[in-house]
């Protein structure tokens, strides 16, 4: 892919922290913007769909909805581009989808653009590759930097901090202690949003055999309801049976759901503060920074406590503020304080 | 073969309005300018031996002489002047709120201009000329928009027939005006009248009334026919002149209403352009996205006095590192993707 030339006489840089997520993208900016898509791509069909559709592409939502009409993809699998079969039609939608990022970023055309994007912590090269050619069409230079470190970065919280991004398809933990995270700091699990989902479509599917739903129905449910309490408000939603709506309670199944990523998070947290230095290990289980999307789950913050408790003898767990931003509000932080020389070498 | 047009005055005939679109303009323009008594100038140009060139040089040169003097008249004319093209590749300018004297001048200045029109081909020069007929507004007495065209029209043909390139007011606008009325008044004569049959039920009571009328007894039939003949012919000779005498009238409503019309398509035309420019303008707007700009003009780096100012330092330092090794990687293995 052709790499975006640098305007004539540039007036301005446009940093971008990008969030290049398997459910949701998300870039903030620093002229202010900031933006949110589902990581969803969509083409029209044929000439027909072309006409009514009125567009070439359609992203997010839009493309949601109208995906009976369109060659649909979910570009991103597990954090990463997905490959194998149209691995190529992923990587052009990744490249588009990079590409609608950065224009929902509203850059003026005289103004550089630098952008860091969060890449999964234990992404392989081919995936890193992929994400950089998908956004060296779209920006003038571009880095790649680990998804729970760019969380971290942003909330100043470098030392002692064990950082858990859980994303749709991965959940990402992180060790900070004061300097720049190795591979052994870092554990990437696939027990993440899409996990969740298809549990609970599992478990609705074993006690409802009757209903009818598709894992995007199961998705908006577990977004709306998603909870791990003990003491929750039954959710009853409406399915169809035949056609016909009817009303199923799936408090359980939702709570067991939500429920099934927490052992994984809490081996995985394990297995970083067991090999870290005895001295500072109380240091990091009392500073457990959630975030991702994954952490707005209702209770999370309090279980992984109870089950800390349980099995590490300790925790403490804050919640991030932002879930939505908080990985491109780091990456654009990153960004601002990346030196001038280290951008123009990369471009 | 390629022709090239040379001099300042570049343009195109397409962009010109289309002969619909200039009389529908001519006819409005004309029509408020004798309501609100301004005057108005009519040219009808065209280039002299056009045809003779084409066949010379091909059929682009054509385009390219009459682009050429387009861009003439674009640069010559005002703004607020309507320029077009009419049927047999004549031109047209409608000057309004210019005297006789004014026209003069401007149909020099195009004269002068397209003499300075240098158009070569296959390396060698060419030159055009034009002519050019006028009509102004400013006569007392009727005058129809259709004279003033005619008038206008009538000295371009001198104009060419005197040689081309020159301007001619030929000033034979009561000519054309009566012509015109006695064309307008030459109504079609009716058309035979057909057979006609009267009921038999209507002459009996005719007869009847003139028996009445006159005391006719059983052994007047004779006279009683011939009275009937003449009463009956009488008549159709009325409803004939009747006929003949309405229908100049309503030729004179037709043709009114048809300018009517005319002057509202034309208004409606003028004013769904105006809103499709505008609509045009507005979409452009919104697909084109002007951005919003950075707060930063130049890229930044951290500051000295930012908390943990010196790891944060080395982390950036190494991130770039990190993003170096991955190019080195990447550049090592183009194909790390399979």
């Amino acid at each position: 892919m052709p790499a975006l030339q640098p305007p004539a006489k540039p007036q301005g840089v446009l940093y971008l922290g990008i969030d290049l997520g398997t459910s949701r993208t998300s870039v903030s900016a620093s002229n202010g913007v900031r933006e949110t898509v589902a990581s969803y791509v969509g083409y029209p069909k044929d000439v027909v769909s072309r006409k009514l559709l009125q567009k070439d592409v359609l992203f997010g939502d839009e493309a949601l909805e109208k995906r009976l009409s369109l060659d649909f993809y979910r570009p991103l699998g597990h954090g990463v581009i997905k490959s194998g079969e149209n691995s190529e039609k992923n990587l052009k939608a990744a490249a588009d989808l990079v590409g609608e990022i950065v224009r929902r970023a509203r850059p003026r055309a005289d103004e550089l653009v630098y952008a860091v994007i969060g890449a999964p912590a234990q992404a392989q090269i081919h995936s890193k590759k992929a994400i950089l050619d998908a956004a060296r069409e779209h920006v003038h230079s571009a880095m790649l930097c680990s998804e729970p470190f760019s969380v971290a970065y942003g909330l100043d919280m470098l030392d002692d901090t064990l950082v858990i991004d859980i994303g749709a398809g991965t959940t990402d933990f992180c060790r900070m202690h004061g300097t720049m995270p190795e591979d052994s700091d870092q554990v990437t699990n696939t027990f993440a949003g899409d996990y969740v989902d298809e549990q609970l479509a599992k478990l609705v599917r074993e006690k409802y055999p009757e209903a009818q739903f598709t894992i995007q129905m199961i998705k908006q449910i577990k977004e709306k309801h998603s909870s791990v309490s003990d003491k929750m408000l039954p959710i009853v939603v409406n399915l169809p049976v035949k056609g016909k709506p009817t009303p199923f309670d799936i408090t359980e199944q939702v709570r067991a759901a939500c429920r099934s990523i927490v052992p994984p998070m809490v081996d995985a947290l394990t297995e970083l503060i067991a090999n870290f230095d005895p001295e500072f290990q109380d240091r990091l289980k009392s500073r457990v920074l959630l975030g991702g999307g994954g952490s707005m789950i209702k209770g999370l913050d309090v279980e992984l406590e109870r089950q800390m408790h349980e099995r590490l003898g300790a925790g403490k767990v804050v919640r991030v503020e932002e879930p939505i931003y908080g990985g491109a509000n780091g990456a654009l932080k990153i960004a601002h304080d990346m030196p001038a020389e280290f951008w123009e070498k990369l471009r | 073969m390629s022709f090239q047009t040379g001099g300042s005055f570049r343009g195109s005939a397409k962009d010109l309005f289309s002969p619909a679109q200039i009389q529908h303009l001519m006819r409005v323009e004309f029509d408020r300018a004798q309501r609100y008594n301004y005057p108005l100038v009519l040219l009808v140009l065209g280039v002299d031996r056009l045809a003779q060139l084409q066949d010379l040089y091909g059929a682009d040169v054509k385009d390219e002489i009459q682009g050429g003097v387009a861009g003439v008249l674009r640069g010559t004319t005002r703004a607020s002047d309507s320029l077009g093209y009419l049927v047999d590749d004549r031109m047209v300018v409608l000057v309004p709120h210019t005297p006789d004297r004014g026209a003069e001048v401007l149909a020099r200045r195009v004269l002068e201009a397209v003499r300075n029109l240098r158009f070569e081909c296959d390396g060698r020069v060419t030159r055009v000329t034009v002519s050019i007929g006028g009509a102004y507004n400013n006569r007392k007495g009727e005058l129809s928009f259709a004279t003033m065209l005619e008038v206008a029209e009538e000295g371009l043909r001198v104009a060419r027939e005197g040689g081309g390139n020159r301007y001619v007011h030929s000033d034979l606008y009561d000519f054309f005006e009566r012509k015109r009325a006695k064309d307008a008044a030459r109504v079609p004569a009716p058309l035979p009248a057909a057979p006609v049959q009267i009921p038999d039920t209507a002459l009996d009571a005719l007869g009847q009334r003139i028996r009445e009328m006159f005391g006719l007894g059983e052994g007047d039939q004779d006279l009683l026919a011939r009275i009937q003949r003449e009463v009956v012919a009488s008549a159709l000779r009325e409803v004939q002149e009747q006929v003949r005498r309405a229908l100049p009238d309503e030729a004179r409503e037709q043709s009114e209403r048809i300018e009517l019309l005319e002057r509202r398509i034309a208004k409606l035309s003028e004013s769904l352009g105006m809103t499709e420019a505008e609509l045009q303008r507005v979409l452009a707007q919104r697909s084109v996205d002007g951005g919003v700009a950075s707060v930063y003009k130049n890229v930044q780096g951290l500051s000295a006095s930012a908390a943990q100012a010196e790891l944060k330092k080395t982390l950036m330092s190494k991130i770039f590192e990190a993003n170096v090794e991955l190019r080195r990687q990447i550049d090592a293995a183009p194909d790390a993707r399979s």
